[in-house]
């Protein structure tokens, strides 16, 4: 899902109105792009350019959702609650 | 020893159909059963609903203008953004057997993301005996939310069955 997420934000870096389909799970996905509802096409190589940026950012940001998280658990049992609290809070 | 008028031979319309010629279905009881898969990972932005080249597609002609159609689906179904939904629908050719921009089905998430298997029955009266298609169609929320349809590859299939009317 990372390398369809990355096409996407790609994609969304050069048209943020773009609506597209694709088909896949991989970088081939690319070679399969359908441009929704009067979208301009954009060109593949394009495209390409922006994926090791984006996969960078994808990896930041789900790397600051487990920070944020561990941060958080952190003040959780500065103030007090045990394991089992905190896990009735937040699940 | 049974008479002439007991024994049935089974035809085939040319396509594959078999049934017993001679005997008429009585109401209810199903005609013909179609079926179609698909083990590919779909994904879209659009705002309308489209099929994202889903092979969730088959092709019916009804035997008669006042058979019914039972349509059986079954996928899984993910929005990447929180607080975003993703919607599911089947269109009979070009019009939407579902509720407008809703279609017949939601994904919606919320706070943490779930995978969920998504089902969709629906009993259509087409009212004709011309070949008609099915297929599942699916749209994003809003735009940069992304729509998933048969999320990892897990095998969808669409059945339809014709009940005699």
């Amino acid at each position: 899902m990372k390398t369809i997420d990355a096409i996407f934000k790609s994609i969304y870096k050069i048209n943020q109105n773009a609506q597209v389909s694709m088909s896949g799970n991989d970088i081939s996905a690319v070679d399969k792009i359908v441009w929704e509802n009067g979208t301009a096409p954009i060109s593949k190589q394009h495209i390409l350019d922006l994926i090791p940026e984006c996969l960078a950012e994808i990896e930041a940001e789900e790397q600051a959702k487990i920070d944020n998280k561990q941060s958080a658990l952190n003040k959780l049992k500065a103030l007090g609650l045990n394991d089992a609290e905190i896990k009735a809070i937040i699940g | 020893m049974k008479n002439l008028q007991d024994v049935f031979f089974l035809q085939t319309n040319g396509s594959g159909v078999l049934s017993f010629a001679g005997v008429s279905a009585s109401a209810g009881q199903v005609i013909q059963v179609l079926s179609a898969t698909d083990s590919t990972v779909r994904t879209t932005t659009s705002t309308s609903f489209v099929t994202g080249s889903n092979t969730l597609s088959v092709t019916i002609t009804p035997s008669s203008a006042s058979n019914k159609i039972l349509i059986l689906t079954h996928t899984t179904a993910y929005f990447n953004i929180d607080g975003g939904q993703s919607y599911y629908t089947i269109y009979r050719g070009s019009t939407n057997l579902g509720n407008g921009n809703s279609g017949m089905s939601v994904y919606e998430f919320n706070a943490s993301p779930t995978r969920t298997s998504m089902a969709i029955t629906y009993l259509d009266s087409p009212a004709t005996t011309s070949a008609t298609t099915y297929q599942v169609y699916f749209r994003s929320d809003y735009g940069g939310g992304i729509a998933y349809l048969n999320l990892f590859n897990i095998k969808a299939s669409i059945t339809v069955m014709e009940i005699k009317g």
